[in-house]
């Protein structure tokens, strides 16, 4: 009995120290099923600042991002852009009053994002992990 | 169509009474004195972008100043050409990307202080006609951002017209995680109508020579900034090359706390004149897309005598305080 719940414990242990893939964080950065492109925190921010303008497989990358207000951005940018919310604003001022570039397209809800994901292999975005869905392939969790 | 602006509300004054005008704007003139002036700097700016098709927008950008009076001017009307997903070509009008803050100057919701230190981008011209090519690429981490423009522009300035040619430059920034590296060489043409003999221009004081319709003008400008977690680093050194030598440059320092970010600026000027100016700021974003800021400057100026345009000045020295309150907004 005692040696059971010995072994009980140390596969708990064991299994907890797991994390599978489907029991991710929060939040989920998706893109359509068919993109083969590789990513990780550096790319996704890159693409996002609109600094990276392809993915790695040279298709161009067109990030979808949450308008704000909102508190899934708010984490995004807190985590991945590593910016607060005047520092990005002041980036985008910066890039789009020299000319030089244009913040992503803005859609108002999550739903929306994950629409236009399913149906353009182009798009980039981030979505809370629960709501992804068959249509999408995620490719970073945070 | 797609509109979007920027602007600012500011409120100047200059401390001493009987201190000297301290111009803040080049461009447009605007001075301030001792009592609290509005004109000098107020300003906002409405861009607008129209698609023409998948690979061309069209974009103007008009800016209406106090120090203008009622003129509202454009300082940008150009088409886009979109090359590849890296490359873009620009055709039309621009501003100068002579300096870090030079092309994004008038949007100073973009930066930490009420404007960027005038001993650096106190330059009367400010937007240029031709054509301009940006390409950005990332190596793994590591971006370079190369632009290289080509152009021409004649101004009116206190009864002079500047006429400048072969206007043309490169800018290389290299960044890289929270480090920003950038080094622009720009050389201009400069013609002068009437020809005085010494004249006040973008390139600093020139002597013309009546015989001379031209003079051959040189930029070199290096900037360090950084950007670590809180900390805030800008740093310019800049020379302006017009048989005369003209120095500049700065470093600047800020810390953000949450909302507050306050900062500390030393900036000199060297040439017929030396300049020396002390900043400290406050800029608190208290609300999303507008940031309110309070600064003093105290400059130190002092000159052995020379000339300039409105003709010989005496040896002088004086010292004088600016205080500024903008609110900063983009919309």
């Amino acid at each position: 009995m005692i040696r059971e719940l010995k072994t009980l414990l140390l596969l708990s242990v064991m299994l907890s120290s797991f994390s599978p893939l489907a029991m991710a964080e929060g939040y989920s950065v998706i893109v359509h099923p068919s993109n083969s492109a590789e990513f990780d925190k550096g790319t996704v921010e890159r693409i996002f600042l609109s600094k990276e303008k392809t993915f790695t497989n040279g298709q161009p990358a067109v990030p979808i991002e949450i308008q704000q207000p909102s508190t899934h951005r708010d984490y995004f940018q807190e985590t991945i852009i590593r910016k607060t919310d005047s520092q990005v604003r002041s980036y985008w001022a910066m890039l789009m009053f020299s000319g030089k570039g244009t913040p992503p397209k803005e859609v108002a809800s999550e739903a929306e994002v994950l629409e236009l994901i399913s149906k353009n292999p182009n798009t980039l975005g981030y979505i809370p992990s629960d709501m992804v869905t068959a249509n999408v392939k995620v490719v970073l969790s945070f | 169509m797609r509109f979007n602006g920027y602007g600012s509300i500011v409120a100047g004054t200059l401390l001493g009474e009987g201190d000297e005008p301290y111009t803040a704007d080049a461009v447009s003139g605007g001075t301030y004195d001792d009592e609290i002036r509005f004109e000098p700097e107020t300003l906002v700016a409405l861009r607008a972008v129209a698609d023409i098709n998948d690979e061309m927008t069209a974009t103007v950008q008009i800016t209406g100043k106090g120090a203008e009076g009622s003129d509202a001017f454009i300082e940008w009307a150009y088409v886009s050409y979109q090359l590849t997903p890296e490359t873009v070509v620009n055709a039309g009008r621009f501003r100068l990307p002579l300096f870090y803050y030079s092309d994004f100057l008038d949007a100073a919701y973009a930066y930490h202080w009420v404007r960027p230190p005038a001993d650096t981008y106190g330059i009367p011209v400010s937007t240029l006609t031709g054509v301009n090519l940006v390409n950005t690429h990332y190596f793994n981490n590591v971006g370079l951002t190369t632009q290289i423009w080509y152009g021409a522009e004649t101004d009116e300035t206190e009864d002079v017209v500047a006429d400048i040619t072969k206007s043309q430059g490169i800018n290389l920034m290299v960044e890289y995680e929270w480090m920003r590296l950038r080094g622009v060489y720009h050389t201009l043409k400069l013609g002068i109508d009437p020809k005085p003999l010494l004249v006040n221009t973008p390139g600093g004081l020139i002597q013309v020579d009546p015989e001379a319709s031209n003079t051959d003008i040189t930029y070199k400008a290096a900037a360090f900034m950084i950007d670590y977690e809180s900390i805030l680093w800008r740093s310019e050194y800049t020379e302006v090359d017009n048989g005369e030598k003209e120095k500049s440059g700065y470093v600047s320092l800020g810390y953000q706390f949450g909302t507050l970010t306050p900062h500390y600026t030393y900036s000199q000027y060297e040439a017929v004149e030396e300049k020396q100016t002390h900043t400290i700021g406050l800029r608190w974003d208290f609300k999303p897309a507008a940031a309110l800021k309070v600064e003093y400057s105290n400059f130190h100026y002092e000159t052995e005598g020379g000339y300039t345009v409105v003709g010989p000045v005496e040896a002088d020295e004086y010292r004088s305080e600016l205080l500024s309150v903008a609110l900063d907004f983009i919309f």
